[in-house]
Formats: C-alpha cells, sequence, structure tokens
C-alpha cells in the first residue's frame, strides 16, 4: 500500500465516489428510459456515491488495522454514536407519529429516514472525534 | 479515570504512534487515554501494565 497523506486519501475516497456516482448516474439516465433523464442521474448518482466513496475508504484504510480494534476509542464512539442514533430514531418517529396523528395528516413513508440516521450516526461519531483530538 | 501512562511512555522515549503500535490500538486511543477522555478496558490495561512494568494500580489513579 502506498503512504498516502490523511488529505490525498479523502481526495482520492471523495473523487472515486463522485466518478463512480456519477458513472452509474450516467447509465441510469440512458438505460431506464431510453435517453437522457436528469432526475435518474441525480437520483442514482447521489444514493450510490456515497456507497462506492465508502468502499474506497475500506480499501484506502487497509493496512491500518490494529491488533485489538475492539479496544480502541473508536470503536467506544463507535458504539456511543450507533446507540444515540437509535435513540434519536426512536424519539423522531415517535414525535412525527404524533404530530401527524394530532394534525390529522397522512402517515408519511420511511424513506427519508435513512438518509436523516446516515447523517446523524455520522455527527454522532464525528463530534467527540474532533473534541477529543 | 486518571493515569500515568504519559509520564511513563516520555520516560520509555515512545512516542503515541510507537506506543500504540506496541499496545494493538490506534495512536488516537493512547491521545484520549492520556487526556482522560477514554477508560480502557481491563485487557488493554494490562497490556500498558506489562509494556511499562508497572502495576495496573499505580498506572490508574481513582478519582474517587
Amino acid at each position: 500500500m502506498l503512504a498516502m497523506t490523511p488529505f490525498l486519501r479523502w481526495i482520492l475516497v471523495v473523487g472515486f465516489g463522485l466518478v463512480c456516482g456519477a458513472m452509474t448516474g450516467l447509465a441510469a439516465a440512458y438505460l431506464r428510459t431510453g435517453g437522457w433523464d436528469l432526475r435518474s442521474f441525480v437520483a442514482f448518482g447521489v444514493a450510490t456515491c456515497p456507497v462506492f466513496a465508502s468502499l474506497a475508504m475500506v480499501f484506502a484504510h487497509q493496512g491500518d488495522e490494529v491488533a485489538h480494534p475492539a479496544e480502541t476509542v473508536e470503536h467506544e464512539w463507535a458504539h456511543q454514536a450507533l446507540a444515540q442514533t437509535a435513540l434519536d430514531l426512536f424519539i423522531l418517529v415517535g414525535s412525527t407519529t404524533a404530530a401527524v396523528g394530532v394534525a390529522g395528516l397522512d402517515q408519511p413513508g420511511i424513506g427519508w429516514l435513512l438518509p436523516v440516521m446516515m447523517v446523524d450516526v455520522a455527527l454522532r461519531f464525528g463530534v467527540p472525534k474532533h473534541r477529543h483530538a | 479515570m486518571e493515569n500515568r501512562l504519559r509520564p511513563l511512555r516520555e520516560a520509555r522515549g515512545l512516542s503515541q504512534a510507537e506506543c500504540a503500535e506496541a499496545l494493538g490500538v490506534t495512536r488516537q486511543t493512547v491521545i484520549s487515554i492520556e487526556k482522560g477522555h477514554f477508560d480502557p478496558r481491563l485487557s488493554l490495561a494490562f497490556r500498558i501494565s506489562r509494556l511499562f512494568g508497572v502495576p495496573v494500580d499505580e498506572l490508574f489513579i481513582s478519582e474517587e
């Protein structure tokens, strides 16, 4: 594995995610409708970009493994972030359901929960990391 | 919980990265333990104790 600075590693990871997301978006934009479709490009590009970037992140961090990963502070942060996100999710869904019920509106779908959870867990992990750095 | 990891590490002439590698954890873990932000598991505490040849109860000091 080539020695990479953290900045270069981030550039490569984000670049790989953007390029692969754009290629997936292009393929979707042309293949789904038989012609150019901006909505498909944006939807598929945005949805797949983080997935490809995450894959690149896994490969970029190969060789960084430690002998006892479960005893690291990062492992502790990840556990706390997941637990806090689960609580956030519980409160969010409960309050939304109650508010919608009281207002007599239609129940919203659950598709919006996934990006909210992803952002929430990233923030929950990132905040202590920056605070303790 | 307070601890004596930093003075012991510096007395041994180890960097945080070298100490982390010897203990099998990340450098951030060593930083967090030294700052008192993270209390290590017992198994890691014993590895630190073995690395520096200091009993665990002399390495970690309870604030109570």
